[in-house]
């Protein structure tokens, strides 16, 4: 009886809890990537899976009797800055890829079932046109 | 061991699983950035738990917030854009194969085909279960945090974060800020910004608020950005707090953008990789090592740093907000 108490204090401390949860969460973006098929939830859960990562690194960083491990904290302030600049150019890029083809959907299938190439270069034409979004042409 | 604590971890660590699976799981992409920015919320609490108070403040800030500015500012682009396609050009047949649903399915992704259902809940079955494995089984070791300590009285700081920062680690760092205008540049890339689709809010509360909110924002970034040499805080955190700032005024007057064009913007933006630059060549020339600093320049060195790396990251969140080059400007 003993010994399952304490196996059970060893498994419930946060260092050992708290990086078997961002193991999960990372797991979970990568479902989450390959399933779904619009590109803005692909890149939620690539940022679900990189806070499963910041949560290894902070969780493993608070391990033993001291004080956490300055270096891993410091490594994922790092990286929540440039998780967030790698979110801004990939959302442009989706924004600049639904400008030229009309949707934002990784379609399932070969490539060839995907908008046709007459279409992107009308769409590239049109962008160059100015300032696309204009506010009447939006449904009140 | 605390009952009670056991209890809260269990139920946080809860909490931000489901929602993680939630998000991934709707098939309206509104609901899913809602519940983003709510998983990013619930992460800050985990990393105060973690003993984090530098990373909390960080992912309130960024994680959360600029992030989820980022996403629902991306979603009513892809709702203007959807709507143009639909409406304002009749002779063009709208090139998506769906046809009238086109708009729906820009903000809308129907669930997944049931195809893929059993390699992706293997792989990432797979892919869990080693990193658990792996993980309860690490040897247990002390990390760094005794090194670090040893060294905090040549730092310059006592905070021993911004230490390893912006003295220890400072590479990490100066290639972060290079990360971020890389990114920048990356945005610009595609083209002049187009106008923000969300229009104000009518009436006076959103200027009004903001008139009273940017004085406090300014302040609390500037206090962080000080603190950082001996509390939690330092540049990173004070340039999303003064991003946010950026982001409120574009919102309020998305008409007439705040942003300085052309040089003064260019420079701002370059400041801090560029003084980290020049800071880490001089260490160089004096025989400090690329990046090194004396011992009694080491404080006024990093402070110097940390106030142009807050200048460009606040201006570079704002700038990638707005996405795209500046109109007007062709230098």
């Amino acid at each position: 009886m003993n010994g399952l108490a304490e196996t059970l204090a060893h498994t419930l401390a946060p260092g050992l809890l708290y990086p078997t949860a961002g193991a999960i969460l990372f797991a979970l973006g990568l479902y989450g990537l390959i399933r779904r098929h619009h590109l803005v939830l692909r890149i939620l859960a690539l940022n679900i899976m990189g806070s499963g990562v910041f949560m290894v690194l902070l969780g493993v960083a608070a391990r033993g009797e001291g004080p956490p491990d300055p270096v891993a904290q410091a490594l994922t302030l790092t990286g929540i800055v440039v998780a967030v600049s790698a979110t801004a150019f990939a959302l442009a890029l989706v924004v600049h890829l639904t400008r030229l083809t009309g949707h934002a959907v990784m379609l399932p299938g070969p490539p060839d079932d995907d908008a046709p190439v007459e279409d992107i270069s009308r769409g590239e034409h049109h962008a160059d046109g100015g300032p696309a979004a204009s506010d009447e042409d939006r449904p009140s | 061991m605390n009952g009670l604590l056991v209890l809260f971890d269990l139920v946080l660590l809860a909490g931000i699983v489901g929602v993680a699976w939630r998000c991934l799981a709707s098939t309206d992409l509104f609901r899913a950035v809602v519940l983003f920015i709510t998983f990013g919320l619930l992460l800050a609490l985990a990393w105060v738990r973690l003993e984090a108070p530098d990373i909390a403040l960080a992912e309130a800030a960024i994680g959360a917030g600029i992030t989820g500015a980022l996403l629902l500012v991306t979603l009513e682009r892809l709702r203007s854009i959807m709507a143009e396609r639909r409406s304002g050009r009749p002779h063009t047949p709208p090139p998506d194969p769906t046809g009238p649903h086109a708009l729906l399915r820009a903000l809308h992704d129907p669930p997944p085909e049931r195809r893929t259902f059993l390699p992706a809940l293997t792989f990432a079955l797979v892919v869990g279960g080693l990193l658990v494995t792996a993980l309860w089984h690490q040897p247990q070791s002390t990390g760094l945090e005794p090194v670090v300590d040893a060294h905090m009285d040549v730092s310059g700081v006592d905070h021993p974060i911004t230490a390893v920062l912006l003295n220890f680690r400072a590479y990490d760092t100066f290639l972060e800020l290079a990360i971020v205008l890389i990114a920048l540049l990356g945005a610009w890339s595609l083209g002049r910004h187009d106008l923000i689709p969300a229009r104000p809010a009518p009436g006076p509360i959103l200027p009004g608020t903001l008139r009273l909110l940017v004085p406090v924002a300014i302040v609390t970034g500037v206090y962080v950005l000080w603190a950082g040499s001996h509390a939690p805080g330092g540049a990173f955190q004070a340039g999303a707090i003064l991003g946010a700032a950026g982001i409120l005024l574009v919102l309020a007057r998305p008409h007439q953008l705040p942003m300085a064009p052309g040089v003064p913007l260019r420079l701002g933006l370059t400041a801090g990789v560029a003084l980290f630059l020049l800071v880490g060549l001089y260490g160089l020339v004096a025989g400090h090592g690329f990046l090194g600093y004396a011992d009694a320049w080491a404080y006024p060195l990093i402070l110097l740093i940390e106030i142009a790396a807050t200048l460009s990251i606040a201006l570079a969140l704002v700038a990638l907000f707005v996405a795209g080059r500046p109109a007007g400007d062709d230098a």
